[in-house]
């Protein structure tokens, strides 16, 4: 191996599905090979057979979709507000000095640590699940997309302005479709921790979801259902990823390498 | 009456916490011809770009005053068209929509536009090159395109900043013969700053050379050669001359900012 030489797309395929095959193997080895005791650790094969069991008997799909909403609805909520603020924050100075100090605070609130206010506040309804999200996501995009936006190379600007940009173009024609495919790269970052929040949302206080059922699963020892879920989550936020990355590339042709 | 009036236009860089105070531009007076092409030769520090940026409305003077047809410039403006040494196209439009940039922001309708910019586009030679985008194209060719860029919104005058400053050899005498052809075709009034001479002899038809910082006027040379100027110019004995004499005035001031005055 030479360092940063590259692999080929092949191989690079190769490479990841063979980690996932010796993670299979070891968590094999040490199950079914008697290692790990099945009241902690369920085997691969009973992992599979109790997933099953929840999308068949128990409408686990129902608490699958209800999850996704959750996250999707919280996550665009709090896009709705900080895309706007953050652009704000970006393009002029005095409103950055003005929120800075405050996002910047906030953004280290745990979003966990709100659930019981939150409770308090909202109930536990969907309100309460979409406001955890919120307050999660909502602190992070607002700083990540003010620094993309401001950090735009000064000499471009003062090109739109020797072409007769307005303040207003500058941001709208220059600042922005500079940032954009930076923006949409946070929004895959965030929408990824927005999945965490989501799940502890859950754990407390909830009746449907997949961190509902992890909840209920504990109560009965299933190891195998818990697990289901947890890989159940990873695989929907690794295809939401790759989705991203996809549009990500149809949108902005410009900006890959 | 002159196009563009440069009266005792200075610089002073504030201090920055205990130092003191840097002067970068002496006050300084230059008077623009209408259709003139003027470089401004210097070494680098002499405060040569601080001047063009001043024009530009890019940098503020700290004395004196411009005034382009009597108005006096205040900021940046689509009437005096700039070119960057940094690659300043917009990475996500294409060679034409980067060259329309200043047209929309006009008003002009997107027909009309999109029309001027590919002439512009074929004028600077990149008439197969319309769709492509900023980082598809060599350095030339996005220089090509910031000028085509800046000439589309007809500014009344053309400011260079070492527009070819990093560009190979080869692909800069191309370059120059290119922004000569299109002067002589277009009639412009143009300031172009560089520090080679070979350059600012080639392209000038006045060369105003410039001392180590602070920077003033220390020579105002007329090139007295014919238009057009075909490449094969720079070896007549009349070019050589001015050379070696600027070569002369550029290397006393060179002398000096490396000593560090």
């Amino acid at each position: 191996m030479k360092p940063l030489q590259p692999v080929s797309a092949a191989a690079r395929v190769g490479y990841g599905v063979a980690f996932f095959a010796l993670f299979v193997a070891v968590w094999s080895v040490a199950t079914f090979g008697g290692y790990v005791q099945k009241l902690f650790l369920a085997d691969p094969l009973a992992m599979v057979g109790e997933g099953w069991n929840l999308l068949v008997n128990h409408g686990f799909i129902v608490d699958i979709g209800m999850t996704i909403w959750r996250v999707l609805g919280g996550f665009v909520l709090a896009v709705v507000v900080a895309l706007p603020l953050g652009i704000l924050m970006g393009a002029y100075k005095p409103v950055e000095a003005f929120l800075e100090p405050f996002v910047s605070f906030a953004r280290y609130l745990p979003a966990s640590a709100f659930i019981p206010l939150l409770i308090l506040w909202a109930g536990i309804g969907e309100t309460q699940k979409l406001l955890v999200i919120f307050i999660g996501s909502f602190f992070q995009l607002v700083l990540m997309i003010a620094v993309a936006v401001g950090g735009i190379r000064r000499d471009l600007v003062d090109a739109a302005y020797t072409l007769g940009a307005s303040d207003p173009s500058v941001v709208r024609r220059v600042l922005l479709p500079n940032a954009a495919p930076e923006i949409a790269e946070i929004f895959r970052l965030v929408l990824g921790w927005a999945w965490t929040y989501v799940i502890v949302a859950e754990l407390i206080g909830s009746s449907s979801g997949i961190g509902h059922m992890i909840t209920d699963s504990q109560a009965l020892l299933n190891t195998g259902q818990i697990i289901f879920g947890i890989i159940v989550i990873g695989l929907i936020g690794l295809v939401s990823d790759f989705l991203f990355k996809a549009v990500n590339q149809r949108l902005f042709p410009w900006a890959q390498a | 009456m002159s196009k563009l009036l440069i009266d005792q236009v200075g610089k002073v860089f504030p201090a920055r916490g205990k130092g003191q105070p840097t002067r970068a531009l002496m006050p300084t007076s230059l008077n623009v011809a209408d259709n003139d092409f003027i470089t401004i030769l210097g070494p680098s520090g002499c405060g040569k770009s601080t001047l063009l940026r001043i024009v530009g409305g890019l940098e503020t003077a700290t004395e004196g005053k411009i005034l382009l047809d009597g108005a006096p410039v205040t900021g940046p403006g689509a009437d005096r068209g700039f070119v960057f040494q940094s690659y300043t196209l917009f990475p996500w439009l294409t060679v034409v929509q980067n060259i329309a940039f200043g047209l929309r922001e006009k008003g002009v309708p997107e027909r009309e536009r999109l029309d001027i910019a590919r002439k512009w586009a074929e004028r600077v030679g990149l008439a197969g090159f319309v769709d492509h985008f900023p980082k598809q194209l060599s350095g030339g060719m996005q220089q090509r395109t910031a000028i085509a860029r800046a000439l589309a919104n007809d500014p009344k005058i053309l400011l260079l900043d070492e527009p070819f400053g990093a560009l190979d050899n080869q692909t800069r005498a191309l370059m120059q013969e290119m922004l000569l052809g299109i002067w002589e075709r277009e009639q412009k009034t143009v300031l172009f700053v560089t520090h080679d001479i070979e350059e600012a002899i080639f392209v000038g038809s006045r060369v105003v050379v410039m001392s180590a910082r602070p920077g003033r006027i220390k020579a105002d040379i007329p090139v007295e050669l014919p238009h057009p100027r075909p490449y094969t110019i720079k070896t007549s004995p009349e070019f050589v001359a001015l050379k070696e004499r600027l070569v002369e005035e550029i290397r006393v001031e060179a002398v000096l900012a490396a000593e560090g005055h």
